[in-house]
């Protein structure tokens, strides 16, 4: 597997939220940076059809605000920024990602083993 | 000039815009909401480079994420279907109306002309009981839907064809200035109702979008609709 290759629509449905909100914690951003620094980070590419709504339920849940800025010579971008709530959200969702992903390691690690090498 | 305002979400096909708008619209989403996400859309698009297509997939699917699924039927205001039906009306009157007057003769109310009238009456009453299904098939298919207009209009000229049976002998004045008149609520009444209710609003313009082509043909359908008829009309009259 590689950073480049396309994951489980699922799994990133799974994850998305959890890393969305890490990449907030480091101050406001927009939905373009939001999305390029997931695919950076080896998500894949992320669609404005999938990200947006998703923010859309971070700012109805009180977990993001919005603010439209003006562009640098562009009609203007939308910034999303961390609420208190929101933050304290961020915190609560990487403590258990990191909780789940340790508990799904530690059951799917041992597949890696050469086969046989399970049982 | 403010190349903005003459195009809000230059980075947005037109079709892809006018569906999602549509789409919102139907989700009874605010002015403000639609031009919010709407300008949403075209920063993303701008930056990315992708259309929105690419990038947000069918306009009206993207429409429900944003919404999500409310199960509430949209019902259209009364105005709006008695514009609706002013307008299917005026069809019946006006064309024959100036083919009566260039004829030098009567305007004759028949049989099917009142049999096409009760179809036009249970036309309103469906698009106002259930209007969430047949607009939304007339944004999805608007080359069909056009289709389906004239397909209408064949469906009324069928019984008057077939009826003939005088019930009614008048002058070509009183139809034809009734079809006008009703020809001008077609346009007024549901302009009316889509332009004083909630105009989309661009956040990063701080403007109102101006009605799109679609929605001014959509406003001006019946008036072009019996131009068509009429111009036909000529023409049949000068082939026989």
């Amino acid at each position: 597997m590689n950073a480049e290759q396309d994951w489980p629509s699922e799994w990133l449905r799974g994850v998305l939220s959890v890393c969305t909100l890490r990449i907030l914690c480091d101050g406001p951003t927009y939905g373009y940076a939001i999305a390029s620094r997931l695919a950076d980070a080896g998500l894949g590419t992320i669609k404005g059809g999938t990200l947006y709504p998703l923010l859309g339920r971070l700012e109805e849940a009180g977990h993001v605000e919005v603010e439209w800025r003006p562009g640098e010579g562009g009609p203007g971008r939308k910034f999303y920024q961390l609420t208190p709530a929101g933050q304290a959200e961020a915190h609560r969702q990487a403590a258990d990602w990191a909780e789940f992903t340790s508990i799904t390691r530690a059951l799917t690690d041992s597949a890696l083993a050469p086969e046989g090498a399970t049982r | 000039m403010n190349v903005e305002s003459k195009t809000p979400t230059p980075h947005v096909d037109q079709g892809w815009r006018d569906r999602f708008i549509a789409e919102q619209r139907l989700a009874e989403r605010t002015g403000a909401q639609i031009g919010d996400a709407l300008a949403t859309v075209d920063a993303h698009c701008g930056e990315s480079g992708e259309s929105a297509e690419e990038a947000f997939g069918d306009p009206a699917a993207y429409s429900r994420s944003l919404v999500g699924d409310t199960g509430e039927p949209t019902r259209l205001a009364a105005r709006t279907v008695a514009g609706i039906a002013c307008g299917l009306l005026a069809l019946l009157l006006v064309p024959r109306a100036v083919d009566a007057w260039i004829e030098g003769a009567a305007f004759t109310v028949t049989a099917g002309d009142l049999v096409a009238a009760v179809i036009v009456a249970t036309l309103a009453a469906a698009v106002f009981w259930w209007p969430t299904p047949v607009l939304r098939w007339f944004v999805r298919h608007p080359a069909t839907s056009s289709a389906a207009a004239f397909a209408l209009l064949i469906v009324l000229i069928i019984p008057q064809a077939l009826l003939r049976d005088p019930v009614l002998e008048l002058g070509w004045v009183g139809p034809f200035v009734a079809g006008l008149v009703l020809l001008a609520l077609s346009v007024v009444l549901p302009w009316r109702d889509l332009s004083e209710d909630d105009p989309v609003r661009d956040p990063r313009a701080g403007g109102t979008d101006s009605p799109t082509a679609l929605g001014w043909f959509t406003a001006f359908l019946f008036p072009i609709l019996a131009l068509i008829m009429i111009g036909m009309d000529a023409v049949f009259r000068t082939m026989v």
